[in-house]
């Protein structure tokens, strides 16, 4: 049975570029304090990645590039995502998901990827 | 008998369990803070060896010797894949190191810290891994004996030589980038030869994007984050504690690592606080919110890494010490003490948290006097 109280659910997104994804960070929230500063209103936490090496580069013993690395050319993040499962009227589980128009950006892969969360397997937690 | 005795809520962080950090003050459970982390995160502990903690264990941190700390820190990411040193790492300028894994004690007390050799000066032990804005690069490193110089790398061109000992210490550098050069190579430069006689140990290898470095973040094969953690709501479950007109708020910090470190008196929103703002640059500042508007700040920069802040309300005055001192007197209204509902090493429940190392948080109901105060902060 799912727990209703598990704080933290993973996911791997790309967009077309990082005008895109700051947009879509921003859109989770903001807010400005009685001092001017800027600050999330959420408690999700957001990892840029950007264009991430899809294949690494190989080097000569002096470092000298012999094969470049290959870069995605869409700008990536990982989310650790603070939502909750909730439940209906009727007591039935209504499993958490994606805030409003990330769902299009999400790739669901299966390994760990690029960067992983510490302690929290985005495989065993994956949204 | 201790000022401390006196104290309605008395915070010397040393008793913990999952999801708690015990106050001293009062007894009843009301003055405990509620602690969050997701995942795990390390500490320097009693013994001196770098410890994994469970996620929502609160850390009790023993860096700077016999006297623990509560630590709290932010998310950050430790972008070089493997802390150890071994794997994915390539040569560069005049060469590559000789690399050895698992061959001595590191400083988590395993037999994990990679030995690292050079013919030659100018060898890279390198990933292509910076990025743009603040770039930290922090190891331990240690020789076999006698003291060598090597060289920690961010971008190609920040270049920190430091004079490692058969002592391990972490060293560290920031530089801000702006544009990538040479592929962001960061890691290590050779400067003195180092063979199989005298020798380089390193252990944790980590690069943020940060103005500082943070606590070790652990990584085998690709680049981790460590969760933000926040400790909260002492009071809530019996606000009358902190509901007085008059009043002493004292906190003796550390190691502050945000430049809006904040903990408050607050309604659980934020538009009606008693907040103290510590920054990274060493500047404390006491502020008064009044229906979302600051009303008053107190402020003093030119501080060290240690504050010992306190500050005594009353109506029509204000008056801080700070480091044994008094930075400032104001004359200023109070607030509504009844709309007071937490005390929180946090802006409010939901923003910006206390970042750095606290020792000690006292809050007395009662105005304590200018030998109190400076008692309290010397």
């Amino acid at each position: 049975m799912n727990n209703p109280n598990i704080m933290r659910k993973i996911g791997k997104y790309e967009f077309k570029d990082e005008a895109t994804a700051l947009a879509k960070i921003r859109a989770l929230g903001v807010d400005t304090d009685e001092d001017g500063n800027e600050y999330p209103t959420h408690k999700h936490c957001v990892v840029k990645l950007g264009n991430i090496v899809l294949q690494r580069g190989e080097y000569d013993e002096e470092g000298e590039e012999i094969t470049p690395p290959v870069l995605s050319d869409k700008y990536h993040l990982d989310v650790a995502w603070d939502l909750h499962d909730s439940y209906d009227e009727e007591g039935n589980l209504i499993l958490a998901d994606h805030p409003h128009g990330w769902k299009s950006a999400s790739v669901d892969i299966d390994s760990e990827g690029v960067h992983s969360f510490y302690g929290v397997s985005y495989l065993d937690n994956k949204l | 008998m201790s000022q401390a005795n006196d104290a309605s809520i008395l915070l010397i962080p040393t008793a913990y369990k999952t999801s708690k950090v015990y106050s001293v003050f009062p007894n009843d459970g009301n003055g405990d803070f509620i602690f969050s982390r997701s995942g795990k995160a390390t500490r320097i502990n009693a013994n001196g060896f770098v410890e994994e903690m469970p996620s929502n264990i609160p850390r009790m941190d023993y860096s700077d010797g016999n006297c623990s700390a509560l630590l709290l820190e932010q998310s950050s990411t430790n972008l070089f894949t493997d802390y150890l040193g071994v794997s994915g790492y390539s040569g560069g300028g005049s060469g590559s190191f000789g690399v050895t894994a698992n061959f001595a004690i590191s400083p988590d007390g395993t037999q994990n810290a990679t030995k690292l050799t050079a013919t030659t000066g100018s060898r890279q032990h390198k990933q292509d891994i910076a990025v743009i804005g603040d770039n930290t690069i922090s190891c331990y490193l240690k020789t076999n004996t006698g003291t060598k110089q090597i060289r920690l790398m961010i971008n190609d061109t920040h270049r920190l030589t430091v004079n490692v000992t058969n002592q391990w210490q972490r060293f560290e550098t920031t530089t801000n980038v702006t544009s990538i050069i040479g592929s962001g190579r960061c890691g290590l430069v050779s400067l003195d030869i180092l063979d199989d006689n005298q020798y380089i140990l390193v252990y944790g290898l980590q690069l943020e994007n940060q103005s500082q470095s943070t606590s070790l973040i652990p990584t085998t094969t690709v680049a981790v984050t460590r969760f933000g953690e926040t400790c909260l709501s002492s009071a809530a479950t019996d606000p009358s504690i902190i509901q007085n007109d008059e009043f002493t708020l004292f906190c003796h910090v550390k190691d502050i690592t945000s430049t809006l470190s904040r903990i408050s008196l607050n309604d659980g929103t934020g538009s009606n606080k008693y907040q103290f703002n510590f920054s990274s640059a060493g500047e404390v500042y006491f502020s008064t919110v009044i229906g979302g508007a600051s009303v008053t700040n107190h402020f003093q920069s030119g501080l060290g890494s240690e504050i010992k802040v306190a500050v005594r309300v009353e109506n029509n005055n204000r008056k801080m010490y700070v480091n044994g001192q008094v930075a400032s007197i104001i004359n200023s209204t109070l607030l509504n003490s009844s709309l007071l509902t937490d005390l929180d090493l946090s802006q409010t429940s939901t923003s910006l948290p206390f970042y750095g190392k606290l020792k000690r948080l006292d809050y007395y109901n009662t105005p304590l006097t200018d030998a109190q105060l400076l008692a309290l902060t010397q």
